[in-house]
């Protein structure tokens, strides 16, 4: 009764067999059981996904820069997991982690083709100044319209000026609490959010009250978000004119910081002038829901939102172009002298949103499918006024879900934007002829092209299918187009501003309340006593630690077997030469003739990569390994050391404080080949190809679009064959294994003109099964890295006395010479893992391992190594 | 009185209506015995959550109707 009563509490979940389903439907029918029927039944899960979003169809103005290369489009790739489960019948515990890395050019501000200019080599600009001196345009005298300096004639159709920032990670991870009664529910969650420039912290609570026989529901939320926001917007420019935040006593502030870097003659220092934009934003919502069943198969619910937010609303990326057509221009000319200026954005100091939306979702059991159609409308203090109409068609063919979407916005600028703002008067100034901003006639202004009059529509599929009775895959496709045109009545933006965006994902998800995996016959698991101290595996090698990849196989054909791997890794402290320490001299001696101005100081990288393998027959196993990287590199500057320009593309002062990138990895495919191993053992050899899916093409976006170091790139950029073979055998509670891996490299040099060098890897583990569930490993590892060869391609073009033109890239840092790459390390790593409740049968484990530096000996010059955490997930199907 | 808190108040009234017709909606009454659509997965209100909160992110990032979004803790979205 128990059992039943367990099964009553919970119907429905997502994904059991056909049987279990009306089972649990059967028992969801009986009075009382259900806990709160307005809501579908919420499931018990883990999932991990991966998707990438891309932009296109931007405008692009070259200009006479014939040899300027288009920028890239913007690109996000995202990985995201999850994690829900019960404590009790009460009480459940959620955790949701999400990583998301940007790179590609985003608008940064617009203006009229009048008012930008450009020269061979550059990109387009606004043609403004700051800092006292004036850059006029002209506009017509009689009809305004901006006029071209050159011809003349009037040039108003406004551009797009695009900036390529940094790739920029944002990490977040939340954590909810939920208790339940038999006629409420309350949930409470905290969140952080932390990206280079941007961290917030955010609470938030959610309580559901049923009525009515549990047909009717009220929901009531709060939130509240605190962000500390610490924009870097690089070194001082003579185009922009920041004087409105500059050391701003009251509110966001514009602040000089000192970061190591190169000065103005390229000389070192660690007191390179960075400009950081901080300040703090507070965001609170309250929200109101009612939630109906109307009938046997549909449900609506009604919602309100409040929302509002105060401090640092502006975004600091964006800047807006302000002109003064000055009417006292001489009356000689047919034309005004406009002085433009580039400004960062102001808006107004709060933000207040009531949003409402109205949700109806019916279930037609005739032909298995659910209709779910939305609608909201948000409406602020801004001006904006939003509406959103959705609609999903949810249709189950057997195994497979597939649900098209189609999604309707528009929405209507905000009072304060304009793509640029032209004023007919002469400029406000202070005596220094600056522009005075606290004159200028204007509350508020932005030319974020999120706050204007748009429409966009998108469409999108996903399809999932059920894999196993608790696993399930689901891909997903969005095509999304923003424009100006597709404003509701008309009268939206211009079309410099559209867009559009594709993007896909695909995602797995276990129920972790599924039915539990029947036990393995044959050689395995015979439903023994898994208390016996027998190794808790079908798969040889499951005791192995975190750390070890390919460690093992799956057990029989037909096996499937997913798992997660997460490795951090981290290098921080002095510079190395062989194994001892080296000072600033000798490490700026290794640059040669063009010196370095910085090292590195700290370097962090993240890795999730997601392992699928499948047994097509006893001995056999083919896996698919895809990856996401982030990483992100410190610097302090090198004393006596210094910054060569190469190709005339210097910068001026350079803030080489920090740089961060991340995306998809390399993806690796492998087959894993049982061999003949003694008695009580198991051998494999596994046979990999890493298929070049990662990036070698990460530039410095700060500092004249270098290519970042080798180790701060995602991929290799060749083809690489990845070999080894693995030994493993068990002893009562004992288990040990052994493995030789190989990264060899092939190929002669990938786009960016290296290759990475070759490594070979030997290791050793013995684990100790501690309790039941748990068992400790320790692990010696010694690893011989080749030297990089070649070196990284620079785009700075040099021309040789004979005329002979190459490319040589401008160091930054001893990282960016082949040299300093490659060596011998020796570590050591301790362990641990835990079979999880439940499957037992399969012998899924949850394991994590430290692994710290013992010694080395490095080629070159190179940061000193702290460790690597790795955790991996395993479950086999 | 704003013309926005004005407006937030005829607002609340379309949302009292609304609640009103729910309250008569729900006197017909659904057996539990009859509930076991409702208690499926496609027909919770977000049956998606995984896709929903990645379409949400790139939303609230690209559109201004998504200020919400922003109590959810999703960072700046600066991109």
């Amino acid at each position: 009764m128990r059992r039943l009563l367990d099964i009553g509490a919970t119907p429905a979940r997502q994904a059991p067999s056909d049987s279990l389903c009306a089972l649990m439907l059967a028992a969801a029918a009986l009075p009382g059981m259900i806990p709160a029927s307005a809501h579908a039944v919420e499931v018990e899960q883990a999932q991990l996904s991966f998707s990438h979003y891309a932009e296109g169809g931007r405008q692009f103005v070259r200009g006479p820069a014939v040899d300027l290369k288009r920028p890239d489009d913007l690109q996000v790739d995202t990985v995201r997991g999850g994690l829900r489960f019960r404590l009790d019948d009460r009480w459940k515990l959620g955790f949701d982690f999400s990583q998301d890395t940007w790179s590609g050019a985003t608008p940064y501000i617009s203006a009229p083709e009048a008012f930008t200019a450009t020269s061979t080599g550059a990109s387009l600009y606004v043609n403004s100044a700051s800092n006292g001196s004036i850059s006029s345009s002209l506009v017509d005298r009689r009809t305004l319209k901006p006029l071209s300096r050159t011809s003349g004639r009037p040039a108003e159709r406004v551009l797009n000026v695009m900036t390529s920032a940094s790739p920029e990670t944002r990490s977040e991870g939340r954590l909810s609490l939920g208790r339940e009664w038999d006629e409420a529910a309350l949930e409470v969650s905290g969140g952080l959010s932390d990206e280079p420039d941007f961290r917030s912290l955010s609470l938030g609570a959610q309580l559901r009250l049923d009525f009515n026989d549990k047909l009717t529901s009220l929901s009531i939320g709060a939130s509240g978000t605190r962000s500390d926001i610490d924009a870097r917007l690089g070194n001082l420019s003579d185009y922009i004119d920041y004087g409105m935040y500059r050391d701003a006593a009251h509110g966001p502030s514009i602040v000089s910081v000192a970061v190591p870097g190169a000065d103005g003659s390229g000389l070192a220092t660690n007191d390179v002038e960075s400009l950081h934009w901080r300040g703090q934003r507070k965001d609170r919502s309250l929200s109101l829901a009612l939630t109906q069943v109307l009938d046997r198969s549909t449900v609506l619910s009604a919602g309100v939102t409040y929302a509002r937010s105060e401090g640092f609303l502006e975004n600091p990326h964006k800047l807006v172009t302000l002109a003064f057509a000055n009417p006292a221009t001489a009356a000689a000319f047919d034309f005004l002298f406009t002085p433009v200026f580039s400004v960062p954005e102001k808006r107004p100091d709060s933000r207040n949103q009531l949003t409402w939306n109205l949700r109806l979702a019916k279930y037609l059991p005739s032909i298995g499918a659910a209709a779910h159609v939305e609608y909201s409308h948000a409406r602020d203090d801004w001006g904006v006024r939003a509406d959103t109409i959705q609609a999903r068609w949810i249709q189950q063919f057997g195994a497979w879900r597939v649900t098209p979407r189609v999604r309707y916005y528009t929405q209507t600028a905000a009072d304060f934007y304009q793509p640029y703002f032209l004023f007919l008067q002469r400029y406000p100034r202070d005596g220094a002829n600056n522009l005075d901003h606290s004159r200028i006639p204007l509350d508020a202004w932005s030319s974020d092209q999120r706050l204007s009059a748009f429409g966009a529509f998108s469409y999108g599929i996903v399809v999932s299918r059920r894999l196993f009775d608790d696993l399930q895959l689901e891909i997903g496709y969005e095509h999304y187009a923003h424009a100006g045109d597709l404003k509701w009545g008309g009268g939206g933006e211009d079309g410099f501003g559209d867009f559009r965006s594709e993007r896909f994902s695909v995602g797995l998800s276990f129920a972790l309340d599924g039915p539990a995996p029947a036990p393995a016959s044959g050689d395995f698991h015979g439903g023994h006593d898994h208390a016996s101290g027998h190794a808790h595996s079908r798969h040889a090698g499951g005791d192995a630690p975190a750390g070890v990849m390919n460690a093992h196989m799956t057990g029989r054909a037909g096996d499937f077997m997913v798992a997660y791997s997460y490795v951090h890794d981290r290098q921080k402290g002095d510079m190395i030469t062989g194994s001892r320490r080296a000072g600033d001299a000798e490490v700026l001696a290794s640059c040669g003739q063009a010196g370095c101005p910085v090292r590195p100081a700290g370097m962090t990288m993240h890795m999730h990569m997601l392992h699928l393998m499948y047994a097509p027959t006893d001995d056999v196993s083919l896996m698919l390994m895809p990856q996401m990287m982030s990483m992100s590199m410190r610097n302090t500057a090198l004393e006596g050391g210094f910054y060569t320009a190469l190709g005339g593309h210097a910068h001026g002062a350079m803030d080489l404080s920090s740089h961060t990138t991340g995306r998809f990895g390399d993806t690796t495919a492998a087959v894993a080949v049982r061999v003949p191993a003694p008695a009580r053992m198991n051998a494999h050899v596994t046979l990999g190809v890493s298929i070049p899916t990662g990036s070698v093409d990460h530039r410095m976006a700060h500092h004249g679009g270098d290519l970042m170091d080798f180790g701060m790139q995602t991929g290799s950029g060749t083809w690489d064959f990845l070999p080894s073979l693995t030994l493993t055998g068990t002893d009562g509670r004992w288990s040990w294994g052994g493995q030789l891996n190989a990264v060899l490299r092939p190929d002669r040099r990938n786009k960016s003109g290296y290759v990475l060098g070759d490594r070979f890897e030997a290791t050793s583990w013995a684990s100790w099964r501690a309790h039941e569930r748990i068992s400790l490993s320790v692990r010696g590892i010694y690893t011989a890295q080749g030297r990089v060869r070649g070196a990284l391609r620079g785009d700075n073009a040099v021309v040789d006395a004979l005329g002979n033109t190459s490319y040589v890239h401008a160091l930054h840092n001893p990282a960016d010479l082949a040299a300093n790459t490659g060596g011998r390390y020796l570590d050591v790593g301790i362990g641990a893992s835990v079979l999880l409740p439940g499957r037992e049968a399969s012998g899924d484990r949850v394991a994590i391992e430290w692994i710290a530096p013992v010694s080395e000996k490095v080629n070159g010059y190179q940061l000193e190594r702290t460790g690597r955490l790795s955790v991996h997930w395993g479950m086999m199907f | 009185m704003s013309a926005f808190t004005r407006l937030a108040k005829r607002r609340m009234c379309g949302v009292a209506c609304v609640l009103t017709l729910f309250a008569c909606s729900g006197c017909a009454g659904v057996p539990a015995w009859e509930r076991g659509d409702l208690a499926r997965p496609e027909m919770a209100l977000e049956p998606q959550p995984g896709q929903r909160a990645l379409q949400e992110h790139v939303y609230s990032s690209r559109e201004a109707g998504a200020a919400g979004a922003t109590g959810q803790g999703g960072g700046c979205g600066c991109y």
